[in-house]
């Protein structure tokens, strides 16, 4: 009797690439179910309808674009197709970048975003496997620096001359905008009276799955033990933050340390990249060591340009710029991973020190709207300022 | 652990199809090792030495091949008379090389080895009575067992892997519940051989029954333990058992930290040898896997053929199989059934063929993770696609061995032990070069 002779080993793992991707599929639809239903009861049953829209708009235009793609590779059969399409995943990346947007954000800003995710984000490179940047974090970043004024929250207006409300767009103010990350008082929060329980439970408006922290924390738990994301990333990236958050609260002196904490980590989107952006295995190193050191840089990362630059939001930049890292680390880290695992473990040391000491600094320098500045301005506005600078 | 890699992993080892079942005798079987086969090379692929020619009689234990590269004796495993030299395929060597045939008249008429008192002996005749015997390593590689023992290094312990980690094998498991009381005295005979003061037993411990047999007997015997292992794969890899039992590492040897390491049967063989004069002459063969109709234990005489094994055991179920002389982790494929048993198989494994697509790497790190010798094999993968010598180098590949887990654990199927092998050989060949 004749055998075949293929590769062994001749045991292999039931997982594949597509049953991890189709769970964090599932997940991700989890969490968009919850957020439709969460908007539909608590605002507007329209509310929920934006929701739900922003998602299927999302998804099916990466998907047109995957169909498209297959075609100019010379796919024909409608089976070849389907398997080109289902093996892209870009329904993922389409699902985690529709829920990084707030509920009043405009359907055309979507498609574009949707296309510029999956085109500049994925295809330009190679396709799945081979980008650089997390596809979702390019289109979130495009849209938000092109479109920043249609990406806004909703608010119910009630009709005066119907018994029917409907929904308009509420502006782009948010609460991670909102606060001040030098004193730790929230604007936003004070503004709308919302409570530190409120920005666990998504009781405020933001993208619309960032806001329900502790959904994604059991989302979070649920996908490590089932071995979907590596806890090595979710738990780095949040002990990085939390740590960065810290000693940045400690070096400007807040006064309510633990409020302040929770605010960072629970707003602005944190906990959402916690479990499904940082945690996506091909922007990310391949060691094990490696993705510790990726997610403790992208988590103090967040944290600075939330506190320090002048854009309120840190977590796309700041995965963006740690996946520019990745393969730096990657050639980095070479040898036998069982031996020298005290050098291992001071590389990982070293570069959180590194992280929350400069977390620490720039807390120290002087702030730039001082009085000083204040006064030039008047100056200026007096004409006096000529004459001192001559 | 935590933050590095974790190297071992549990592997369901389907042990269940075969464990519990009683061995089939197949000695007396007529339709089995009619003509039985040895190879006329060592496994090494070194020439060996013809003791015997067409038309000898011969008997069990009548001295036929001499291997010159380790000096030690193959022994005829049925009596009957010599047929001449046959090239056929062989699962040892991976090619066609010729054969010895021998005819089995199923009398199995025996000449004995010299019996010797192991506990009079000195160290140095158990281990010339060892080495007389032909007793190789009957754990899979074959290697001359006098060999270990003949070192000057000072020995402390003597370990005796019975883990099997490999999944569907269960002939270690079966000869040490079928025959405990000769194993272990083989166990003691090996313990003085090396001149260690103790020994341990490592199985895995989901072996309750095993562990309840041999602590029954082992009230007999002084300073001789059993260590449980985890049920994880590769645990049997003698490096990894050492690290786990001893936590000792070392780098080429395990008699640099003292230990001397035997499979259980070669155990029980030596035993046999010593206390009752027979040499390596039968051979218990777990015929398993997904594709085969009865898996079972088998009792063979050694050189029978595969083809006639796989018969008495029902039969292949599936058109796309593939016959692995071992376990379906380390082992190659063959491409036919025609080639004999040698004594260090101790299974045959019939798999379902797998349909596999591989994928683009999905950089999830699993394989690193779990490489049981701390290596990051799709690292080595892309080194050795861009022909990379001095990454694969400073990947350290020439420390992989073959055991299958990165092709195993990997989501987007990318056949990485495959690449590894090849990349093992592109750096050696470079090597030499220079």
């Amino acid at each position: 009797m004749k055998f075949r002779l293929n590769k062994g080993p001749f045991l292999r793992n039931k997982r594949t690439t597509t049953s991890i991707m189709l769970e964090l599929f599932a997940v991700l639809a989890v969490v968009w179910a919850v957020s439709i239903g969460f908007y539909a009861a608590k605002y507007h049953v329209l509310a929920g309808l934006r929701v739900f829209g922003i998602g299927a708009i999302s998804i099916v235009v990466t998907l047109l674009i995957d169909v498209i793609v297959a075609l100019i590779k010379g796919k024909r059969k409608i089976v070849d197709i389907f398997k080109y399409v289902l093996k892209s995943y870009s329904y993922v990346t389409a699902l985690i970048f529709a829920l990084c947007l707030p509920a009043g954000t405009s359907f055309y800003v979507v498609v574009i975003g949707a296309t510029v995710a999956t085109v500049i984000g994925k295809y330009v490179f190679g396709g799945f496997g081979n980008n650089i940047f997390n596809p979702a974090i390019i289109g979130r970043i495009f849209v938000g620096l092109s479109f920043a004024d249609k990406l806004q929250t909703i608010k119910v207006v009630k009709n005066v001359t119907s018994s029917m409300d409907t929904i308009d767009v509420a502006g782009s103010a948010t609460l991670t905008a909102g606060m001040d990350w030098t004193t730790g008082i929230n604007t936003y929060a004070q503004d709308n009276k919302i409570n530190l329980l409120g920005t666990l439970f998504g009781e405020y408006q933001g993208a619309i799955g960032e806001t329900f922290t502790i959904l994604l924390l059991v989302a979070a738990i649920y996908l490590i033990i089932r071995g979907i994301v590596n806890y090595r990333l979710t738990f780095g990236y949040l002990i990085s933050a939390a740590l960065c958050c810290l000693v940045v609260a400690l070096g400007y002196k807040v006064e309510n340390v633990g409020e302040y904490l929770l605010t960072g980590l629970s707003t602005g989107g944190l906990m959402f990249a916690a479990t499904f952006m940082i945690t996506d295995p091909v922007t990310s190193p391949k060691s094990q060591d490696g993705k510790i050191i990726y997610a403790i840089l992208a988590g103090f990362l967040t944290i600075f340009i939330r506190t320090f630059s002048t854009y309120p939001e840190g977590v796309m930049f700041s995965i963006a710029l740690a996946n520019m890292v990745t393969p730096l680390i990657d050639s980095c880290i070479k040898g036998n991973t069982f031996e020298n695992l005290t050098k291992r473990y001071i590389k990982i040391a070293v570069v959180l020190v590194v992280c929350l000491g400069v977390s620490f600094g720039y807390t120290k320098l002087p702030k730039q709207d001082s009085q000083e500045s204040v006064m030039l301005i008047e100056e200026y506005k007096g004409g006096t300022i000529n004459e001192k600078i001559c | 652990m935590i933050i590095t890699s974790r190297g071992k992993k549990h592997i369901n080892g389907h042990k269940e199809l075969t464990a519990h079942k009683d061995i089939i005798d197949l000695t007396n079987d007529k339709e089995v090792a009619s003509l039985v086969y040895f190879p006329l090379v060592s496994p090494n692929g070194k020439e060996v030495e013809l003791l015997v020619k067409a038309k000898d009689k011969v008997k069990v234990g009548t001295k036929i091949i001499q291997r010159i590269d380790f000096d030690v004796p193959i022994y005829s495993s049925v009596s009957g008379v010599v047929q001449g030299v046959e090239n056929r395929y062989s699962a040892l060597i991976g090619k066609p090389v010729d054969h010895i045939v021998i005819k089995n008249d199923y009398k199995y008429v025996m000449e004995k080895l010299p019996i010797i008192d192991y506990k009079k002996a000195s160290r140095e005749e158990i281990v010339e009575a060892i080495k007389n015997a032909g007793m190789v390593g009957l754990g899979g590689a074959g290697f001359p067992t006098f060999i270990k023992y003949s070192s000057n290094a000072t020995i402390t312990s003597l370990l005796i892997n019975a883990v099997e980690c490999e999944p569907y094998l269960t002939t270690d498991y079966v000869a040490m519940i079928k025959e405990t009381k000769l194993f272990l005295e083989g166990v003691n005979i090996l313990k003085k051989a090396c001149g260690a003061n103790e020994a341990i037993i490592a199985f895995k411990n989901n072996k309750k029954d095993l562990l309840e047999v041999l602590e029954n007997e082992l009230v007999n015997y002084e300073n001789i333990r059993v260590v449980l292992v985890k049920d994880q794969y590769p645990m049997g890899w003698e490096k990894a058992l050492i690290k786990t039992v001893y936590k000792k590492t070392y780098q080429r040897l395990p008699s640099d930290v003292g230990i001397v390491v035997n499979n259980a049967q070669t155990a029980l063989s030596v035993a046999k040898a010593l206390l009752n004069g027979e040499c390596i002459h039968n051979r218990i063969v777990t015929v398993s896997g997904n594709a085969i109709k009865n898996p079972s234990n088998v009792l063979v005489p050694v050189g029978t053929l595969a083809s006639e094994i796989l018969n008495k055991c029902g039969g292949v179920t599936c058109d796309n199989a593939c016959l692995l002389a071992g376990g379906p982790m380390t082992s190659k494929a063959s491409l036919s059934d025609e080639f004999p048993i040698y004594t260090s198989f101790g299974a045959l494994t019939v798999m379902e063929a797998l349909n596999i697509e591989s994928e683009a790497c999905l950089r999830c790190g699993k394989c690193i993770e779990h490489c049981p010798a701390g290596l990051q094999p799709i690292q080595i993968k892309n080194a050795y696609d861009a022909k990379d010598v001095k990454d694969l180098e400073e990947f350290q590949t020439g420390k992989c061995v073959e055991c299958g887990m990165c092709s195993y654990v990997c989501p987007s199927k990318i056949e990485l032990t495959d690449a590894i092998k090849k990349a093992k050989l592109y750096l050696r060949l470079s090597q030499t070069k220079k």
